[in-house]
Order: structure tokens, then sequence, then C-alpha cells
């Protein structure tokens, strides 16, 4: 029996090699949601590297800005000031609009869902892998960053923290290949699932052939699923297809955040779910998908036919 | 004694410059200019140390390299050790039928891995039902991957021989390939 092992140890170690991670593929899934030894270790010596060459690229970026580019301040500051004077028009109006909608609110009792602690970070680094897009922020458990907070920059959202570290965090971005959000048209309400291809670009599923989508509609989060507050900006409809078969059409949607250029983000606490709200998504999956929504807290589930909002 | 000295500080050493290669690829190789070129220095590592290492040292080292990768990745746990296993065992098996002396050989033996890696990764990514999403994103900046890691193959062999000589590794990986004792 030994002989035939030692005889064939090579194509035994082999197999095993093959096999060590299929096996991992099935047991775990995702990234699991903690970092052990190993992990924090790899960790604890790449993070001040990519801390460092981030500061170097700032710092390079930031004295090009302030040095060689100077030619172009006189213009910039005054399209700025011009731009200022509007924006402060615009806040005037908007700033009666929210008076107004609060006093609708107070109304018709309505509960605010956005409540709950921020906490801003900074990108440190993305993704190894290409064809995954993970983030890495420089906030942690310490700084109160738990597993399955959602994060939003200034454009729209971001993403949901993966899993989290004492100083950094991970999060998958809404480019990930596993994300996906419930979302809705900004313009008519439609309602449908925004999922990650992996790339730069978005698509809309689950959207009906009839529906009416147009290129440059706006997209927003519907609040379905509890992880992202309602009415967040998703991103812009940048093309639609109709294939000659088939009930549903093809969109693709180019995110609002600049998932190359970000530096910060904001990591808020999911709002709590009304029970109404997590009945609706809480419709009978099968196993796959219940090991999906356990792994990803995003579930990626078929939208529910849209509903007239 | 110093000798095993030397193996185990190798050993180490690869590990730690496999670390460092990750944070360079996360933060500076994903800067607007270069991040399409989606290159993967850990992937040269592993075609590197296909090459120059035996099977149970090779494989220990490239577990560990896919651990780290996968760490600084969203990658699902195993996928990424799967598909750097899957060159080096593709390389591992052939490498005595090409003659892989010279720089534009190791070139061509990277830009084969890169091409292994991306057909071991489709087919798992089949396998986990994410094919759906990625596949179009993974064969989409096919060729700018597979020049980028033709160009960076010479600088990461480079430093990974050095490695090796510095720490007296290189004389006895050539030794093995002269009396064919490697796997």
């Amino acid at each position: 029996m030994w002989n035939i092992i030692k005889e064939y140890r090579h194509y035994l170690a082999t197999l095993v090699l093959v096999i060590v991670p299929v096996i991992a593929l099935n047991a775990g899934g995702k990234s699991p949601a903690e970092f052990h030894w190993f992990d924090r270790t790899a960790v604890a010596v790449s993070t001040p590297v990519q801390s460092m060459i981030r500061w170097g690229i700032e710092t390079t970026w930031d004295g090009l800005q302030s040095y060689v580019m100077l030619l172009s301040t006189q213009s910039n500051n005054r399209s700025l000031a011009l731009e200022n004077r509007r924006l402060l028009n615009e806040i005037a109006s908007f700033q009666e609009v929210a008076k107004e909608n609060e006093r609708l609110r107070h109304v018709v009792d309505f509960n605010a869902p956005l409540e709950g602690k921020k906490i801003v970070a900074q990108v440190i680094a993305q993704d190894v892998n290409p064809q995954f897009r993970m983030i890495r922020i420089n906030k942690g458990t310490k700084q109160g960053v738990e597993p399955g907070m959602a994060v939003i920059a200034l454009e729209g959202v971001v993403g949901r923290v993966n899993r989290a570290g004492n100083d950094f965090s991970d999060v998958i971005s809404l480019l990930d290949s596993y994300s996906a959000i419930d979302a809705l048209l900004q313009r008519n309400r439609v309602r449908g699932v925004v999922e990650g291809q992996g790339s730069q670009t978005l698509s809309m599923k689950y959207l009906r052939r009839t529906d009416d989508v147009q290129e440059g509609d706006l997209i927003v989060s519907s609040g379905i699923g509890g992880l992202f507050p309602k009415g967040l900006t998703i991103g812009k409809v940048t093309s639609v297809k109709k294939k000659s078969f088939g009930i549903s059409q093809m969109v693709e949607v180019a995110p609002a955040a600049d998932f190359n250029r970000l530096e910060e983000v904001t990591v808020i606490d999911p709002p709590k779910m009304p029970l109404e709200q997590a009945s609706l998504d809480g419709e009978p999956r099968d196993g796959k998908h219940k090991k999906k929504e356990e792994r990803h807290g995003t579930p990626k589930t078929p939208a529910p036919p849209p509903a007239a909002q | 004694m110093i000798h095993e000295l030397y193996r185990v500080l190798n050993f180490f050493l690869v590990l730690l410059i496999s670390v460092v290669l990750t944070a360079v690829q996360s933060v500076l190789l994903k800067l607007p200019p270069v991040a399409w070129l989606e290159l993967d220095l850990l992937l040269l590592v592993v075609v590197y140390l296909s090459l120059h290492r035996g099977f149970m040292e090779g494989a220990l080292l490239i577990i560990v390299i896919g651990r780290i990768a996968e760490v600084h990745s969203g990658a699902p746990t195993g996928i990424l050790t799967a598909c750097y296993l899957a060159v080096f065992l593709a390389i591992l098996f052939t490498k005595e039928m090409f003659l892989v002396a010279t720089t534009f050989s190791s070139i061509i033996l990277a830009v084969t891995g890169g091409l292994i890696w991306k057909v071991a990764f489709l087919v798992l990514a089949q396998r986990y039902g994410i094919l759906g999403n990625v596949w179009r994103a993974s064969l989409e900046y096919m060729l700018p991957f597979q020049l980028a890691l033709g160009v960076f193959a010479r600088p990461v062999f480079h430093l990974m021989r050095t490695l090796d000589q510095r720490t007296h590794v290189e004389r006895e990986s050539e030794a093995r390939e002269l009396t064919g004792e490697e796997f």
C-alpha cells in the first residue's frame, strides 16, 4: 500500500492540489466576513505599502497641480465664482423645497430612514484582480465600521462593507459581479435590479419589454432590501437594447461614482427596514439564492413586477 | 545548516515580495492611465516559481500566494488559488518539452501562463455561476492583459532571479534542472 502511494505520490499530490481549491470554493463562497491570522499578517504588511504608494501619488499630483498647473488658476477661479453664485441661488430654492417637504413629512407622519452614524473614510487600494471590484478603505472596526454597512460617495452609491479589519475595511463595489441593488428609474419609478458586470459599467435587469426606459434616465436606489436609503443616485442609462424576442430589455448603466478616481467615501449604517418592506424582499428563494444572500447581503433576486408608485 | 536557513529565508522573502507586489498592483497599477492593462504581477511570480521550484515547494508557495491575492480581492475563496495552481501545474508538466533559456522564451511562457489563467478563471466562474457577468469584462481586456504580462515579465523575473541568487537558491535549481530531478 505504502509503495503504491509512494509510486504515485506526485499524481496524488496533483489531485489534492486540484481538489483543495474546489472544496474551498464550495465551502467558502465569497470572501469570509472576517480575517484570519494569516490574512491579518498579509494585510498588516501590505497596508502600509499601499498607504505609502497612495501618499506618494497624491503628493506628486498635488505638487503638480500647485506649481505646474497654476496657469489656469485665474480662469478656473472666475468660472468657479460664477458657478458658486448659481449654486447659491439653487440652494436657496432647494431650502424652500426642503422646508415644504419637512412640513409634509410631519403631516403624513413619515419616518425618514436616513438616520444613523456616518463614517468618512479614504480609499487606499482597489481589488488586486481586475475581474472583481473590491475597494479597501482606511477605516475599520476601531472606527465603528462593520460588515454589511452601506458605502456612498458624493456622486452616489459605492457599495457595501464585506469585511472589516481593525483599521481597514473591504468594500464590495457596485461594479463587482456579485453586487446587486434594487433600483428605480427616477423619471417614471419603473423598478429593476442593477447588477455589476466586473467591468466599468452596470446592467439593469428584470425590466419588462414594455417599460419606458430612455438613454440618460437617472437610476436611484429603491430602498428595498434595507441596505441603501431610498433615492441615492446609482447611475445613468447609457444604452437600451431590445431584442426581437423575449420579454425583457437590456439596459446598460454608467455608475454615478467614478470608481477609478474615488478618494473619499462615507460609510453609513443600514437603515432599519420596515416590516412591510422586509416581507417584500423576503419572497421564497431556492438554496442557491439564499446562499448568495448570506454571503453578499444584497441578494440578486428578480424584482417583483413594477408597481405604480 | 546555512543552506537550509537560506532556503527558509528565500521562502519567506518570496512571500514578502508577493505581498509588496500585491500592494503595488492594488494601488499604482489601478491608476486611470494604467488600470486598463489589468496587469497581474503575482501571475508572473507564479510563472517564475513554476520554472524554478520543485513540486512541493512550488505548490506550497503558490497556495500561500493565492491566499495573499484573495485577501486583497473580493474574489470568492479559492478561485484565485485554483487559477494560479492551474498555471503552475500546466507549466510544471510541460516545461520539459520546451527550452526556456532566453528572455523571449520566458516572455512567451508568461503570456501563455496568462492565457491558461484566463481559461481556468472562466471555467471556475462558470462553475460558480458568475460567468454570465464576468465573461465580457474578462475577455474584453485580454489583449492588453497579455501584452502587459509580456512587457513586465522581464523585470519581475529579474527581481526573482536576483533574490534566488542572493539566497543561493538559483544554483540549486539549475543543478536540479540538469539532473532532471525536477518533479
